[in-house]
This record gives C-alpha cells, sequence and structure tokens, in this order.
C-alpha cells in the first residue's frame, strides 16, 4: 500500500473514533511515513510494518475512552469539592445572618428597656411630660422589635437544628401509616 | 515484558529521550526502540498525554519543504523526570539486591 492509498483509508476509518483529533492523527502518519522514506526505509514495506488500519484505530479508540474516564474522574472530583464548598458557604451565611439578628435584636431589647426606665423615672420625678411620654414609647416600639427579633433568631436556630429531628420524627410517622396500611390490606 | 509494565516507562522513555535535544515523531519511536519494542501507533497516544499533561510542548518546523513537528521538554517535564529518576534509583537498590 502507498502512502496515499493508507492515508485515505485512514481519514476513512477514523471517522467512526469520536475524536476531534483526526487531521492530527493524519498528519503524524504522514510524517513518520516521509521520514522513514527520507530515512532510506522502503515506502510500502514501512507502511505494512505500521500493522492493519483496524489495529490502529483500535490503538485510537482504547485511548479515547481512557482519556474520557480521565475526565469524568475529573470532572466528579470538582463536583463533590465545589458542593461541600456551597454547603459550608451555605452554612457560614445562615450562621452568620442568624447571628447578627440576634446581637441586633439584644441591643435593641436593652437600648428599649433603659429608654423606657429612664423616660418613666424622669416622668415620675418632674412634670414635663410632652418629650419624656414619647421617649417612653419609643422605648417601648424599640424594646418590642428587638423582642421579635431575638426571637425569630432564636428560632431560626432552633429550626435548622431541629431540622433533622422533625425529618426523623416524620419519617417514623410515615412508616407507621405504612405498616397500618398494610395490617388493613 | 509484561506489557502493562512496559505502558508505564513509555511516557517516561519518551521523556529522557528528549533531555538533551528536541526532536520529532520518527526519530522517538527509532530511540525509544532500542530500549523497548514499540509501535508507530502505540508511540501517538503517548506524545498526545505528555502535550496534554504539559509534559513536552510542540513546534513546527519546515524539513524538506514539509512541515515537520517537533517535541520539547518543558520545564515540567524536566521536574517530572527527575522525580521518576530517583524513584528509579532506588528501584535500583532493590533490583540490584533482588538480581545479585
Amino acid at each position: 500500500m502507498r502512502k496515499r492509498e493508507f492515508l485515505e483509508k485512514l481519514r476513512t476509518n477514523l471517522k467512526t473514533v469520536r475524536n476531534n483529533e483526526s487531521d492530527e492523527i493524519l498528519s503524524y502518519y504522514d510524517e513518520i511515513i516521509q521520514d522513514a522514506v527520507d530515512n532510506g526505509e522502503n515506502e510500502a514495506e514501512f507502511i505494512s510494518k505500521l500493522g492493519s488500519i483496524d489495529e490502529i484505530i483500535e490503538t485510537i479508540r482504547k485511548d479515547v475512552d481512557f482519556v474520557q474516564k480521565l475526565k469524568e474522574r475529573r470532572d466528579s472530583t470538582l463536583m463533590a469539592a465545589i458542593n461541600t464548598t456551597a454547603k459550608i458557604l451555605g452554612y457560614s451565611i445562615f450562621a452568620l445572618v442568624t447571628f447578627i439578628i440576634v446581637v441586633v435584636g439584644f441591643s435593641f431589647v436593652i437600648s428599649g428597656v433603659s429608654t423606657v426606665i429612664y423616660s418613666s423615672i424622669i416622668l415620675a420625678v418632674s412634670e414635663s411630660s410632652g418629650v419624656n411620654l414619647i421617649l417612653m414609647r419609643l422605648g417601648n416600639i424599640v424594646f418590642g422589635i428587638g423582642l421579635v427579633m431575638f426571637a425569630l433568631g432564636v428560632l431560626k436556630w432552633y429550626f435548622r437544628v431541629s431540622k433533622s429531628t422533625v425529618k426523623k420524627l416524620l419519617q417514623e410517622v410515615q412508616k407507621r401509616l405504612r405498616k397500618e396500611e398494610q395490617k388493613n390490606v | 515484558m509484561d506489557s502493562q509494565l512496559k505502558k508505564g516507562f513509555l511516557e517516561t522513555l519518551v521523556l529522557a529521550s528528549l533531555k538533551y535535544e528536541d526532536s520529532y515523531g520518527y526519530k522517538i519511536i527509532q530511540d525509544v526502540s532500542q530500549v523497548v519494542d514499540i509501535s508507530e501507533s502505540t508511540m501517538y497516544p503517548i506524545l498526545k498525554r505528555l502535550e496534554q499533561q504539559k509534559l513536552v510542548r510542540t513546534y513546527n518546523t519546515e524539513f524538506n519543504s514539509r512541515i515537520r513537528k517537533y517535541f520539547k521538554i518543558t520545564s515540567l517535564g524536566e521536574v517530572r523526570l527527575s522525580e521518576t529518576q530517583s524513584e528509579f534509583r532506588q528501584l535500583k537498590k532493590i533490583y540490584d539486591y533482588i538480581l545479585r
């Protein structure tokens, strides 16, 4: 077989392999055949030494599969890493937000209470009521908001913790219900 | 020799053949053939993998009014080669002991 015929057959057969480097493979064989000839080897003889087209295709196919598997494995490791990072990030944000809500709520409670106490003392001691009455009501409102936020933060944390417990409880209930159903059947 | 064992050596053999000078497909096969039997079709995926791992890089040069693809070992390839060499030095002690 001459070079042109060999390369033509190889080109046709390469279409059956899922790879995007057909041109590269063809120029590789083109080059080594040329180099062999330049080195004084007989073209037809050298080509017959290359093995059958089927063998060449089989080698390429095996390698494509190998590279594909390697890539898939790398991808799955990457996905696992991304998932873990996302989880850690999510949990950190959750913890931070909960912490901020609790802290702000707590400070609202403290400032609300102190304002109420302060303004009631002033009210009790002096006669001038106008401004202090407003201050006392304001203190009450702030205290209320603080209490709500504080409770919200604690509840949020509590739900997070008890979610798994609730889930387990639900599963238990479902299991019992299923058992009952089976009994009835 | 066991073909799996041989395969493991091939990448290193090619890196070693490129250690002192850049080379091209046909010549690399000839060089490596001095120590192991290797076919042209086996060499292609090895060169490709070395290139993908950035252990070698390629460049084209004109030769006899045609293009020839040359392979050059990268600094990463040199590091890999010297790592393998030091592993082999340890292995050599083991082999020497077994074969004495």
